[in-house]
Formats: structure tokens, sequence, C-alpha cells
């Protein structure tokens, strides 16, 4: 069976000067994806969104949206729905107007436009708000509003602009669940841009993470979190991780400034670097069992509330290792004492050093 | 249907055509009936035209060597210069202790004060020269008051002299050195007034110091705006002064409306222009964008 | 310090006196009855009597109000294109554009006003309320244009673009969302400019045609001609209650818009 895509990107090229903000991007987007694009400010992530809505042309490349090429249509016949960072709510219209805007432009019967509106203000939990002015809604309920004004006229696909970096902590938090939940009931595309890699992880099928105006990796969170592509994806995803560069030979093993690395066996050899999460590092006065284990000094233990971070010494190296769950319980080693770390060969995942 | 998507395929694309288009209406219509007009007194300067109306392009400066061979020429320039100098002198004298006052020693209801302020100009300019007219006038409650208490013992006659048109103008342009002053201390931040006194600096000291010079770039506008115009005033010296205290404006006014000379009052207008784009490039040189940003 | 706060604040009492007293004693003596400019005998509206029986007044007043509408109309459309050109796109000569849109505002009105008369006798246009009109509105562009960038600075771009997202062409756009997001700014320039208009005496002066009148130009030829008079203080009071009504409603409507 064939997949449907509903957004294809072919090659595209964006300049803005002498800048190269989208270098030769290819994507394949699938029908009802909740897709991401990740990356730090400046990665071309928002120029990206824009010229699938059409608020930007390309220098070069293909933006097919059903398999049509959209490449020259302009963004009001596309049938796009957006949330703008911003929201870009109308101020001079209520939170009816606003709504209602897009069915106008479609010539909608008055009546239908009623009906359409009501249903949408019920899938975003915002009833009976219908004639508020836009500037009396508290900013989880603006972001509901740009929402439904863009779901309601039924876009083939939705595309979103960092709608949740304005909201507190929590409220982003309940509103990352909200929006999957909404993804899944409307059956629509979310092409989702933000630099919080929280969001795209909780809420992404998959995501593309973009540096410098090209893409980095696309796969699933899982993926990206396990599997990263380079060193850039392996350090950008994750609160920390453990990046050690060495010469790797056959059977997996690698030479590296602090000793012999145990990995999984591979056919590459020559320089990599070898990542491992610090959830998965073991730290003791003495380990067992473990295929790689190291000796080195506390440096810091920094307490994150439900883990510790340790950040060990090994040979000039910082390694750090978080330890869950034991708190005040268990035991802390203090800066200066002498411990163990160690992980299984399993954990330690290969990642290719590019030039 | 083609040919029309292919437009507007174009003009979407080019920004330089929007811009184009965006601009070209009023454009066109500033040249034509804007500058168009000076061209026209240009050329009449120049004795590019005849009584016929027709261009000749034979230019000569006859026009303007009679205009400054006119003895009374630089008078008249100097003196606009002098009435317009003091004006706005004591418009600034007068001006800037209200606006301090205002913006510093006022705790509530300034925006209060400053509308109290504003709503005399609402008037026009018109009817507020007329109304300092009622005032001056020899026969005016201010002059019966003054009898009566026997300050003075004829009435003052200050209609149709120097005074009288400098008191009006600066009645009539204190507001345009207030309104920036005010805007300008407003903005000022007043914590660098509170650093001042903690680094040992009394009020005065603070003031000449600190305040002032922050206060530049209100002083500068509110010069802009009063001077500049008050060069070429006309209504003024045309309704509280007589011939003794004409400024260029109302010479103009007698050579085009009166003799309707049109070619010595061209070569006349010309100078003048030329005379007040002068002095705005002289502040612009003397004092940086910042003069500027009203 | 306290002496100079109380220094201050006499002296701007004074200053407000100052300012005050003309315009209330105009005032107090329209409504006198007898001509004296010094003495108030007896409460009167002859004065008002002998300004609203006079035609030429109403006539002069009917044509302010007229002329200040299209002036205001063509200056705000006008100005609306410059100040969308500027505020929205950079292009070469932008800035020698922003210079130029100053030079009607620096340049003195009696310079510009005789330009324009004569270019109107070189061409040999018939001089009237047309030659007028189009001396207000050269004039009140710049004012327009410069107060509406003024108050578009803040202005977000993105709305128009999510109305494009929402099936808004260009036009629709401009329509339903622009202008209406813009009024504000739109408002105070267009107030800005029928105040202009309506009050202007230099440009009108030298561009009217015979028996073609402003109310300002009436004041003026009876100002000019036979100086202050019982008459003149009850159309001046009639034409600044005119004047004061307007920017009433001006500032109602801005503290409404809540600046």
């Amino acid at each position: 069976m064939s997949e449907v895509y509903s957004v294809e990107l072919e090659n595209i090229v964006k300049r803005f000067g002498n800048v190269v903000a989208v270098d030769h991007v290819s994507l394949k987007i699938k029908e009802n994806e909740f897709f991401s694009l990740l990356g730090p400010s400046g990665c071309g992530k928002t120029t990206t969104l824009r010229i699938i809505a059409g608020l930007e042309e390309p220098d070069e490349g293909l933006v097919k949206l059903y398999g049509k090429d959209v490449t020259d249509v302009p963004t009001h016949k596309r049938n796009i729905g957006m949330v703008f960072q911003h929201l870009a709510l109308f101020p001079h219209m209520n939170v009816f107007e606003n709504i209602a805007f897009g069915l106008k432009m479609r010539k909608l019967p008055r009546e239908e436009i009623k009906r359409e509106v009501k249903k949408i203000l019920e899938i975003v939990k915002l009833e009976g708000l219908e004639d508020r002015r836009v500037n009396q809604l508290s900013g989880g309920q603006q972001q509901r509003v740009a929402l439904a004004r863009a779901l309601v006229i039924n876009p083939e696909v939705l595309l979103l602009d960092e709608p949740l970096g304005a909201l507190d902590l929590k409220i982003r938090q309940h509103m990352m669940v909200e929006l999957k939940n909404i993804q899944k009931k409307v059956k629509t595309t979310f092409i989702y841009v933000t630099h919080d890699q929280t969001e795209a992880m909780t809420m992404s099928d998959r995501i593309a993470i973009m540096k410098d105006g090209r893409v980095q990796q696309v796969d699933t969170p899982l993926g990206v979190y396990y599997k990263p592509s380079n060193m850039f994806v392996a350090s950008f995803i994750g609160e920390a991780v453990n990046l050690i560069e060495g010469e790797i030979r056959e059977n997996g093993i690698v030479n590296t400034s602090i000793g012999t690395v145990c990995c999984p066996e591979q056919s590459i050899i020559g320089k990599v670097a070898v990542m491992i999460r610090p959830e998965v590092v073991e730290i003791n006065e003495k380990i067992h069992g473990v295929d790689n284990i190291f000796k080195g000094v506390v440096q810091a233990a920094i307490f994150k509330g439900s883990y510790i971070e340790y950040r060990v010494d090994i040979g000039g190296i910082t390694f750090i290792a978080h330890k869950h769950g034991e708190g005040s319980l268990g035991k802390i080693y203090q800066p200066g004492a002498t411990v163990e770390i160690g992980w299984k060969k399993n954990s330690s995942l290969i990642i290719p050093i590019q030039t | 249907m083609g040919f029309t998507d292919e437009l507007l395929r174009y003009v979407r694309k080019n920004v330089g055509v929007k811009v184009a288009l965006l601009l070209a209406p009023p454009l066109i219509f500033l040249a034509i009936w804007f500058y168009t007009p000076f061209l026209i007194v240009g050329l009449y300067s120049f004795d590019m035209v005849n009584i016929y109306r027709e261009i000749m392009f034979t230019p000569s400066l006859v026009h303007y060597s009679r205009v400054l061979s006119w003895t009374g020429a630089s008078g008249i320039f100097l003196r606009s210069l002098y009435f317009a100098g003091v004006t706005v002198l004591l418009c600034l004298l007068i001006g800037y202790p209200v606006a301090y006052y205002i913006s510093f020693k006022v705790k509530k209801y300034k925006d209060m004060y400053i509308i109290l302020f504003i709503i005399p100009f609402w008037v026009s300019f018109l009817i507020r020269t007329y109304a300092m007219m009622g005032l001056l006038d020899e026969r005016s409650f201010f002059n019966t008051i003054l009898l009566s208490l026997a300050i003075i013992d004829s009435p003052i006659r200050i209609m149709y002299t120097d005074i009288a048109v400098i008191l009006v103008m600066v009645y009539d342009y204190l507001v345009m050195m207030v309104l920036p002053l005010y805007a300008n201390l407003e903005k000022l931040d007043k914590t660098l007034l509170e650093a001042a006194s903690t680094l040992g600096a009394g009020p005065v000291r603070t003031f000449l110091r600190v305040t002032l010079p922050l206060s530049m770039p209100g002083i500068m506008a509110g010069f802009l705006l009063v001077f500049i115009p008050s060069v070429g005033e006309f209504v003024i010296p045309e309704l509280v002064g007589g011939p003794n205290n004409y400024m260029v404006g109302n010479i103009i006014y007698e050579i085009f409306m009166g003799a309707r000379h049109w070619w010595i009052g061209s070569a006349l207008s010309i100078l003048f222009i030329a005379f007040i784009l002068s002095l705005v490039i002289i502040y612009i040189r003397g004092v940086g964008e910042r003069g500027l940003a009203i | 310090m306290k002496v100079t706060k109380s220094f201050l604040k006499i002296f701007t009492i004074i200053v407000f006196l100052f300012l005050y007293s003309p315009i209330i004693a105009m005032l107090v003596f329209s409504f006198n009855e007898s001509k004296s400019l010094a003495v108030f005998t007896n409460f009167s509206l002859k004065w008002y009597e002998k300004v609203i029986t006079n035609p030429d007044v109403w006539r002069a007043l009917y044509n302010s109000f007229w002329v200040g509408a299209v002036v205001t109309a063509a200056s705000l459309i006008l100005g609306l294109m410059m100040a969308m050109a500027v505020t929205r796109y950079s292009f070469t000569g932008k800035t020698i554009l922003e210079s130029f849109i100053l030079i009607p505002i620096i340049i003195p009105e009696i310079a510009e006003s005789l330009s324009l008369m004569m270019m109107y006798i070189f061409l040999n246009m018939p001089l009237g309320p047309v030659t007028v009109i189009i001396g207000h509105i050269a004039f009140d562009i710049s004012y327009a244009t410069v107060v509406m960038r003024a108050r578009m600075v803040g202005y977000d771009r993105s709305i128009e673009e999510a109305a494009r997202t929402l099936g808004a062409n260009e036009l629709q756009t401009f329509f339903r969302i622009t202008l209406p997001t813009l009024y504000p700014a739109i408002l105070a320039a267009g107030l800005l400019a029928f105040t202009l208009s309506f009050d202007d005496l230099i440009k009108t002066l030298f561009t009217t045609g015979p028996g073609f009148k402003t109310l300002p130009l009436v004041i003026w030829s009876y100002a000019a001609r036979g100086g202050v008079s019982p008459e003149l203080n009850s159309l001046s009071s009639f034409a600044l209650s005119i004047s004061f009504l307007f920017a009433v409603f001006r500032l109602r409507t801005e503290r409404r818009m809540g600046r």
C-alpha cells in the first residue's frame, strides 16, 4: 500500500540576501501525521513552514499538497490553516467573527457558519464565549481561538508556528495534551514548528531536526533520542548526553582517551563518537556486571528533583550520570569522592563523525 | 483568465511594482501641484516667462539684482530673523518653566494640566491672533484697568509696534515649544536625578548638569517648530503691525497681491525659500539627526 | 526647594492666565451690549444676531465644511498610500522619500501658497473652490502621512497573513482586516487634515477666486480692514465654538480609542 503524503517538499532553497535560510530541504509528511520541525533559532524551520503556507516563495524547489504542485499557488488559494506565533487574532472582531472569517471567505451560508463555529468551539472547549472581544480572553483562551479559527475551515494541513511559547509552564503542558487530542479528533495533518524539544517529543509522530537550513534527521521521537544520526542531534536532543570520541576497530571496540569502550558490533571503522545517555550510566563505589567500567572523581552533585545529576571527572573528561529515585534516603556522593561508573555494551551508540 | 493570473503573480512577487503602484498617485499629485509651482516661480524669477505667459529660454538675473539692490531688502530679512529669534527665545524662557513644572512638580492629573494648556490652541491661529488684537487695542479692558488703577496715565499704544508683533507671535507659537519640551521631560529617566543627588549634586547643579542637557532634543525640536515658521510669518505683522514692522512675508504679499509684479515677487520668493532651506540645513548640520526626531 | 516650587507654580498660573485672557475677553465682550471693549454694560445677543443673519457667514461656513470634507478624503487616501509604502516595504530611495514628505511642512506656507497661485495664473486656471481644494490637499497629504505613519509603527502584519491563510485575497484582506485595524490612525490623521483645512487662511487667501470665501477668509477680511469690532468678536466666538466642539470631539474619540 503506498503512503499518502499530505505535504511534500522537494529540494527547497530559500535565500535572504547572502544567507541561505533553507538549504535543499526535502520532506515527505504523511497524511494525518503530527509532524514537528525542531531546531535552534535561525535553523530555517519557520521559513520552511511559511514556504508550505505560501507566505514565502522558494528560490528553488517544489511544494506539493496531496500530490498537487502548489509552488505557484498564492496563499489564499491553498487550503491550509495556520496558527501564528503571536496568534494574529483580528483585534476588531469578537471570538465568533474571528473564527467565522475563513468560512465567510468561502461564502458559506450564515446558518452553516453558525453551526460550524459552534462545533469547533466545543472541540476546543470554549463554548459560550462567542461574543467576547479577543483582548478580554486569557492567553490560553486566545490560543484556542486561534486554533479554532484555523481548524474550522477544514484545512488539508494545519501549520503551527511555535504557538505555545507565550504560555506558562503548567498551561503549556496542559495544551500539549489538548493539541494532541484535538489532532486525533479532527484527523488533520499538523505541522508544528518549535525550538522546545519537550513539545516536539511529547506530541509528534515524527520529528525533523533542522540546523543551519538543513534537515539533520527525520525520525520518531524514540528514534531521535536513542538513535541520533549525528553529533548535533545527539547533543541537541535530551537533557544531557555523554559523547566520547575515538577510533573504532572491528568487534565494536573503540579506543578513546579514557580507555577502551565496548559497543555493539558494527561494520564501520574509523573515527566515531560513542554516545551514552546519562540515565543508563550506573554510579557506585564498585560496579560489577557491565562491560564498561571506569573510575573517576565526583566534580558535582546537582539535585534536580526526580534525580541527581553527577558530574564525574574521568581522565580529564566530564561524565554525566543521572541517578533516579533514591533522593535523601540513598547515598549521595560528595564532590571529591572516588566512584566507579559503568554501562552495558548495548547502551553505547556509535555515531559517525562528519567533517 | 490566464493573463490576469500572470499579472497578479507578477505584482505579488515584485516589491518594486507594489511600491510604485502605491506611491504613484500621491507622488504624481505632489509633483504637479506642489513641486511644479516652484518650478514656475523659478522660471518667472529668472525672467523666462513673458507677459503673454510664454516660456522664453533667455534666463536673466535682472529681477534678482533689483531685489538685492533694494536697500530695504536686507533690513527686512534681518528684521524677520530678529523677530523670529526673540520669539523663540521668549517661548523657551516662558515655556521651559511651565513644561518643567507640569512634568516634574505636578503629581496628580498631569494629563489634565497639559490638556488645559492645549485648549487655547485648539482655537485657530487666526482667531487667537484676533483675540490678542482685542487686548492690545488701546480701547481694551486691559488698558482701562491699568488706567483706572492709575498705573499709567495714557493708554498703552502697543498696536503697530515691534512689541505687539513679538507678543502675539509668542502667544501663537508658545505651544509649539512647550509640547516637545514636555514630551522630552516626561521621557526623562527620573532615577538619573536621584542618582545625581546621591552623588552630591544639589537641585541647581542637578538641573544644570543633568536635566538641561538631557532636554536638549526637546529644546531643539521646539526651536525648529517655532523659529522656522516664525521667519515666514505673515498674518501677525499684517494684523498687529504697521509698515514699520513688516516681515518678509508681508513684503511678498504686497508685491504679489498689491503690485502684482510676478517677476520681482518670484525672485524674492526664491531667495526667501533658499534662505529658509539654508537655515534648516545649518540646523541639521549643527545638530545632527537627533534634532529631527520630533 | 519649596521656594522654587511656589515660584514655578505662580509662573505657570500667570502663563495660563496669559493664554486664556484674550480668548475669554473676546468671548465675554461678544455678548456686550455696547460697542465698548472695556466696559461690560449689558448682556446682549445683538452682535450674534448680526452674524447669524449674515448670509455671507453661512455660505462661508458651508464652504469651509465641504472643502474640508473633500480635502480630508483626498489627503487620507493619498496619505495612506504613502504611509503604507513607507512602513511596509524597504526600497531604494526610501530615506530620500521620507525627507521629501517633510518638505511641505518645512517650507513657509506663504511661499507654497503664492507658488501655487503663480501656477494657476500661468496655466490660466480660473480661481475658485477647485483651486483652493487642490492647494489644501497638497499641504495636508504630508501631515496625514506623518500622523498615520507614527501610529502604524506597532502594526502587526501577521494578522494579514492570517487572513490570507483563511482564504482572503489581497483586496479582501485590505478592506476587512487592514483598514479596520488602522482605523485609529486614519481617524487621527483625518481629524488633523480637516482642522488644517477648516482653519486655513494663507493658502486659501492666495488660491481662491472672486466670491468664494471660507470662514477664516471672512474673519480675515473684516479684521484686516476694520480691526477689532464687536461683530468680529461674535463671529470669531462663533467660529471658535465650532473649532472647539470639533476639538472636544477629537479628544473624546481619541480617548475612546484608548491611545
